[in-house]
């Protein structure tokens, strides 16, 4: 049986006494698993993936990261097993070079000095930044910072990384090369992913959705499942992939397509089912 | 009077060490009335290029006509302030230009500058909120209380209340979500089609660009690539994958129906005249 | 605001960049003082002479020193102004009118400025050859005995490598807010009083406003990487003192002591 990585139950917190930002959440995030939370801009999205590192405090509820429950007294090693990637690529960078925000976190959690360069070279090369190690934040593009704050989290050994919009900032060079990055890292299925994203795309393509509608998990499956309610997700103003856009708009029109989430594959159905007959 | 760039350079400081050129011989003409897309990759020239529209940057050669005025290489323009009255340009996260305590008061911020009175810029503040969308019970409150999404838009009423005969926004929509930024699409539609203002839009959303604007010009390191209307642009696919350009879905959907044989006519720009073409073709 | 040569970093290889910091800062205190003792021109002369030499060897451009002595020059001017108008001992030199010059004042002058000329010149050689970064490395490591006495020197030192790390993100942003308001019709050259004051407050306010949001940001980015104020961690950069370190660190104490020398041999 899958283990799951993250599992909440019935949290809550706010910022105003008066407005509840997080209303009674509880969902569970499997272990290995690609899962995407969405949800428009004032949604809760984002307090969620402060709420499971402390870096907010839970007014109630329970959050367990790796089989372990989070407290005011174990942050530090709730830490050491979750990481985060921010959205501005600016505020997340500490080191004045490279190598120097790399081994912040390496310092942090106390690592042997003499262990540190060859970790931080390693995880240099994993996200393609070796023959930047020496630069300065200012010399570098969005996309390369954002690849050095996933080196740095990378770094710690984390066993589950929160994307909070980590691509919402870049240009859509910035944005490929990322999303190509996180998909290459949970390839092999050991690191949990939960990324939180405005990228209907990515969405499609991850295992699990978790959609947020004012502090509330609103739905919750794999993407077939949750974008098959596309009145529901529109009324939350959310936008569904185009596919399932063009799917529901042939159906209309009276022609069964299946539910396909690739557009390659849904062109081919599209062409064979008009073409042949 | 359009907006004209003849033979336009533009080198950041020039003569040191860390000089650099981001606009070499620019030759270009923007038609009134439109809503033109600005579009090329990081470090193309594309905020440069619009920041000579108010003479925020002067060309380092060349000439460049703005509406009745001419702003020449190696000569002292002066008419700064007539121009940047008449070329809004609203900077990428523009949030971060709220500084008064209310937000009327923002919005009234520029109209004074430019020497109108107070009462006046109170009603042109006022109309400026309203075609922006913001609640006349949010007026009186501090910029700082809003939603960022709603901030923005303070942000381009503070712009539109300058009465501006051309606005100039440099990716506008950065930052917010699908919905904001559709939102914010279409405000700046209707201050097109409605209140007649030019509009320019640097953006990298090609869904943004094919759904809305009319023009497009394209800049790639600091050169003109290409400047046409958005169905021609969008009809050349191979092009777009050379200019490393990533095509709206519904384009990218099209060029895999023609490669399995379906070829559907360019004028099919929307999902809806798609599924009713597609559906055409299934019954004939 | 970035041809500031006071105080900046040339990257450069040399006998000077690869030293310590903690022993370029220990040397130049040690010429610092040695600078402040009355040696005569002898002294001053030997001084400039090592100095100048440093500076070449650290493949510096005299033109950047010059040029980090410019925003001294106005005080230059006015001092020699003063001490001509105040000291009226020594020999008289030269009589105009009602204003006379003596050669005491003349004197003091002289000792001033090259003094002054020689601590830009001592200051400028550790600044241009030292990465802030390294600096902040070896300040913290030399004020490390006061920890004891309960000066968090760690903090300390994070706080200034941190506001360096920032200082290039808001010089951009501020060129952007100011550039934002300029197109809303700000003037920031001219007008009146309570147009400049409205001015300043339009690129203040935001800046104050943004730079609250990149703390805060910044806060979470490092809470999430482990940082807890106070805490012991490891420290990645490590600073190794090598021959060249001691060999600067005697010869600028052989110097102070050869300047104490010239100062008193008089009264031995």
């Amino acid at each position: 049986m899958a283990l799951n990585a993250i599992e909440v139950r019935n949290l809550n917190f706010s910022y105003d006494p008066r407005v509840k930002t997080i209303d009674g959440v509880s969902f569970s995030v499997p272990e290995g698993s690609y899962t995407t939370v969405i949800g428009h801009n004032g949604s809760g999205k984002s307090t969620i993936a402060k709420l499971l590192l402390g870096l907010l405090e839970k007014e109630s509820g329970e959050i367990i990261i790796d089989g372990l429950e989070l407290t005011l007294e174990n942050l530090r090693e709730i830490r050491g097993r979750i990481g985060i990637v921010f959205q501005n690529p600016d505020n997340q960078f500490i080191g004045s070079t490279v190598r120097d925000d790399i081994a912040f976190g390496l310092e942090n959690h106390c690592v042997p000095q003499n262990e540190m360069d060859g970790i931080i070279e390693k995880f240099a090369s994993r996200v393609n930044m070796s023959e930047f190690l020496n630069s300065e934040p200012t010399k570098l593009s969005g996309g390369q910072k954002q690849r050095v704050a996933i080196a740095a989290v990378l770094a710690m050994r984390h066993k589950i990384i929160v994307f909070d919009e980590a691509t919402s900032m870049l240009d859509p060079t910035g944005k490929r090369e990322i999303n190509a990055l996180i998909k290459e890292l949970h390839n092999d299925k050991k690191l949990t992913v939960i990324s939180i994203t405005h990228d209907i795309e990515e969405v499609a393509q991850s295992d699990n959705v978790i959609v947020v509608n004012k502090g509330k998990i609103a739905l919750e499956g794999t993407p077939k499942e949750v974008f098959r309610n596309q009145a529901l997700i529109e009324s939350m103003q959310l936008d569904i992939p185009f596919v399932y856009k063009v799917r529901n708009a042939l159906k209309k029109k009276g022609l069964k397509i299946s539910d396909e989430l690739d557009m390659e594959r849904m062109a081919e159905e599209v062409c064979q089912y008009v073409l042949k007959k | 009077m359009p907006i004209r760039f003849e033979k336009v350079d533009f080198e950041y400081s020039p003569e040191t060490p860390f000089a650099f050129k981001a606009l070499t011989d620019i030759n270009l003409e923007l038609a009134m009335d439109k809503m033109t897309a600005i579009i090329g990759a990081t470090g193309s020239g594309k905020t440069t290029l619009v920041q000579h529209l108010n003479a925020l940057l002067l060309p380092t050669a060349g000439q460049v006509t703005v509406l009745d005025w001419q702003i020449k290489a190696g000569q002292k323009f002066t008419k700064v302030k007539d121009l940047r009255h008449r070329v809004g340009l609203v900077f990428q996260f523009a949030e971060y230009q709220l500084f008064e305590e209310t937000v009327l008061k923002d919005v009234c911020f520029g109209p004074q500058n430019f020497g109108v009175s107070e009462e006046e810029a109170v009603k042109i503040a006022r109309e400026s909120l309203k075609i922006v969308g913001i609640a006349e019970s949010d007026f009186e409150k501090s910029p700082l209380e809003l939603s960022g999404g709603q901030k923005r838009r303070v942000a381009i009423a503070g712009i539109l209340a300058m009465k501006p005969q051309i606005l100039v926004l440099d990716e506008p929509t950065a930052g917010l979500d699908p919905q904001g930024a559709e939102n914010m699409m279409e405000l700046f539609r209707k201050i097109n089609k409605e209140n007649g203002i030019t509009v320019l839009i640097v953006t990298h959303n090609m869904e943004h660009v094919l759904q809305y604007c009319d023009e497009v010009v394209v800049l790639e390191k600091g050169q003109l690539l290409m400047q046409t209307d958005i169905k021609t642009f969008f009809e050349n696919y191979e092009y777009m994958e050379k200019a490393n350009i990533n095509p709206p879905a519904i384009i990218r959907f099209k060029e895999l129906l023609r490669k399995n044989g379906l070829e559907i006519s360019s004028d099919v720009l929307d999902i809806d005249s798609l599924a009713k073409e597609i559906a055409g073709r299934y019954r004939k | 605001m970035k041809n500031v040569t006071l105080g900046q970093y040339i990257p450069l290889d040399s006998f000077f960049h690869k030293l310590d910091p903690r022993a370029k800062i220990c040397a130049m205190i040690a010429i610092l003082i040695a600078v402040f003792i009355p040696a005569g021109f002898v002294g001053y002369g030997i001084l400039a002479a090592v100095l100048i030499a440093c500076i070449l060897r650290a493949k510096l451009q005299f033109s950047f020193v010059i040029k980090a002595m410019k925003p001294m020059v106005m005080m230059m001017i006015f001092l020699t102004i003063i001490n001509v108008f105040v000291i009226k001992t020594g020999n008289l030199l030269y009589t105009l009118g009602p204003v006379t010059i003596y050669d005491d004042a003349l004197k003091q002058t002289a000792y001033i400025i090259i003094r002054l000329a020689l601590m830009i010149m001592t200051t400028t050689l550790l600044t241009a050859t030292t990465k802030p970064m390294d600096m902040t490395l070896g300040i913290e490591d030399l004020l490390k005995p006061f920890e004891k006495l309960g000066v968090p020197t760690h903090d300390i030192a994070m706080m200034i490598a941190l506001a360096l790390r920032f200082i290039p993100t808001l010089i951009d942003e501020a060129e952007r807010i100011l550039k934002a308001q300029a197109s809303r019709g700000v003037d920031f050259e001219n007008g009146s009083l309570k147009e400049k004051i409205s001015a300043i407050m339009s690129l203040i306010v935001p800046m104050f406003v943004s730079c609250f949001q990149r703390a805060d940001d910044l806060a979470d980015a490092m809470e999430a990487r482990g940082y807890v104020v106070g805490a012991k961690r490891v420290r990645y950069k490590q600073l190794k003192f090598g021959r060249g370190d001691y060999i600067v660190i005697i010869g600028a104490n052989l110097l102070l002591a050869l300047m104490i020398f010239l100062a008193y041999r008089g009264t031995i």
